[in-house]
C-alpha cells in the first residue's frame, strides 16, 4: 500500500542552526526528525512514504549514498539545500526570511501531493464493483476468476486496488463496505462469516 | 527536542502528549507526581531509566526507534511492561470500545442493522485478541522467562527450543480494528449521535497506536532478544 506521510529531516552539524529549522517546520504543524550525526539515522531505521531532508551540501556530498540505502523503502527523496552563501529554489539561505523557508519547504510537500493526484483514483471501477460483490458474497480468488471469466491473477490484483483504494483489508471489512455502499443486500451475506 | 532525556520533568512530558500517561500507568508512575524528573520517577519506582525513555519515545514518537540502543533492555522489563499493556487493553480500552459500540446502536437507529453487524465484527475481534494475549501471557513468556533464567545461571538449554517460533499474527489482528475504524469514520453515513461517534473513533485510534506500539516491541525488541539469548547460549555450550 502506497504510503503518504511526508516527513521533513534535518541534518546540521550545528545545534543553533537545528534549533532554529525546528521551530521554522514546527510552525508549519509538522514535527521534524533532527540529525546531528549519521549515526542518528539509525534511532529512525523505517521511514515509508515522502522525505524531504535539508541538509547542507557538503554533508549531502558525503554522505547521499548511505542516506539514499537507509532509506531505500521511501517513496521519493527531496533535499533542500542549506547554504551559507546560494539562494535558488532548491536551496534555503541563513540569511533568507522565514516565510521563504516555510514557503519552499511547503512547495517541496505539494510537489509531493501533484504527484499522488496523477497516480490515484479512488472510485471503484465498474469491474472492481463486481469483484468487490463477489469478495462480500464470499468467493474465493478462484470462483471470482471462473465467474468473470479472468485469470486468477487478475482476481487478486483487482483485489489488492480495491483494498488500496478504500483502506480495507479484511474479507468482512469489505463486505461491510458492499453492505454500506449498498451493492449488495445485507440478506445476501451470511453474517456468521464476519470476523 | 522531541525526543524526552531523564532531565525531563514527567509533567512536561505529560503536558506535551498526554496520550503517554497510560504508559506511565504501566510502569507504576500514578498521577500526582508533582514536579519529579524522569530521573527521579524511576529512582522511587524502581525502573531502569534507559528502558522508561526508550519505551516512552518510541511511543511518543512513530518513527523513532533505535534498535541499536535496545539489546541491554532486560528482558524480565520487556515482558513486565508487554502483561501491564495487556491487562490496559483488557481491563480498560477494550472494554470501552464495546461500551461506546453499544450506546452507538442505543441511539443511532438510523444505522442500526449495519451498526449492529460492525459490533459483532468487533466482539469477533475482541475474543481473538484475548485468545492471542492470553496464549503470549500462559504459554510464550513463560517459556522465555523460564529461558532467561536458566542462560543467566549458566544451565545450558536443550537445542530444540532455538527454533522457537513466534507466529506473528499482528499485522492480520490490526487490519481487523483499522477497517472496523475505516468504516466508521469514513464510509458509513452520518450517525445521529455525533458526541459519542467521535468519542468512539478517539477510543479506537488510540487502541490502532497502542497495538501498533505493543507489536513494535514484541517483534523488533523482546523477540530479537530472546533469539540472541538462545544463539549465544547454544554457541557457549557447543565450545
Amino acid at each position: 500500500m502506497t504510503n503518504k506521510t511526508v516527513h521533513i529531516i534535518l541534518f546540521n552539524r550545528s545545534e543553533t542552526i537545528l534549533k532554529g529549522l525546528y521551530s521554522i517546520v514546527n510552525e508549519l504543524g509538522i514535527e521534524p526528525i533532527v540529525i546531528k550525526s549519521v549515526d542518528d539515522f539509525f534511532d529512525y531505521p523505517h521511514l515509508l512514504g515522502y522525505l524531504i531532508i535539508i541538509i547542507p551540501e557538503d554533508l549531502l556530498e558525503e554522505n547521499q549514498p548511505f542516506i539514499e540505502k537507509h532509506y531505500e523503502k521511501a517513496n521519493t527523496i527531496k533535499y533542500l539545500i542549506f547554504s551559507n552563501t546560494n539562494t535558488s529554489a532548491d536551496t534555503l539561505n541563513i540569511n533568507e526570511s522565514i516565510e521563504s523557508i516555510q514557503q519552499k519547504i511547503q512547495q517541496g510537500i505539494s510537489s509531493f501531493t501533484d504527484e499522488e493526484i496523477h497516480h490515484h483514483t479512488p472510485e471503484l471501477t465498474p469491474r472492481e464493483i463486481d469483484v468487490l460483490k463477489l469478495v462480500a458474497l464470499g468467493y474465493t480468488n478462484k470462483e471470482i476468476a471462473n465467474d468473470l471469466f479472468i485469470s486468477t491473477h487478475t482476481a487478486i490484483s483487482h483485489r489488492k486496488n480495491i483494498s488500496e483504494k478504500l483502506g480495507i483489508k479484511t474479507i468482512s471489512g469489505l463486505t461491510m463496505y458492499a453492505v454500506i455502499k449498498q451493492i449488495i443486500e445485507i440478506k445476501d451475506i451470511n453474517t456468521d462469516n464476519l470476523k | 527536542m522531541s525526543i524526552f532525556n531523564a532531565q525531563h520533568k514527567i509533567i512536561e512530558i505529560i503536558e506535551h502528549d498526554c496520550d503517554l500517561l497510560p504508559v506511565l500507568h504501566r510502569f507504576g508512575i500514578k498521577l500526582g507526581f508533582g514536579d519529579i524528573t524522569v530521573a527521579q520517577a524511576c529512582t522511587q519506582n524502581n525502573i531502569d531509566t534507559g528502558f522508561f525513555l526508550g519505551i516512552l519515545n518510541v511511543y511518543h514518537s512513530e518513527n523513532y526507534f533505535p534498535e541499536h540502543k535496545f539489546t541491554h533492555f532486560k528482558i524480565t522489563d520487556i515482558i513486565t511492561y508487554l502483561v501491564e499493556t495487556h491487562k490496559y487493553y483488557r481491563e480498560y480500552i477494550l472494554p470501552e470500545i464495546e461500551r461506546l459500540f453499544n450506546l452507538l446502536i442505543q441511539q443511532n437507529s438510523n444505522q442500526n442493522e449495519i451498526l449492529v453487524l460492525l459490533e459483532k465484527m468487533f466482539v469477533n475481534f475482541k475474543k481473538e485478541y484475548y485468545k492471542h494475549i492470553e496464549n503470549e501471557e500462559k504459554n510464550i513468556f513463560p517459556i522465555i522467562l523460564e529461558l532467561n533464567t536458566k542462560v543467566h545461571s549458566g544451565i545450558p538449554i536443550k537445542k530444540n527450543l532455538s527454533d522457537f517460533n513466534f507466529v506473528n499474527i499482528h499485522s492480520q489482528l490490526d487490519d481487523k480494528i483499522i477497517d472496523i475504524k475505516n468504516l466508521l469514520i469514513k464510509y458509513l453515513p452520518p450517525l445521529i449521535d455525533a458526541y459519542n461517534c467521535n468519542a468512539f473513533a478517539m477510543a479506537i485510534f488510540r487502541f490502532e497506536k497502542d497495538i501498533k506500539d505493543h507489536a513494535r516491541i514484541e517483534e523488533r525488541i523482546l523477540y530479537p532478544r530472546v533469539n540472541a539469548l538462545i544463539n549465544n547460549s547454544i554457541a557457549s555450550n557447543d565450545k
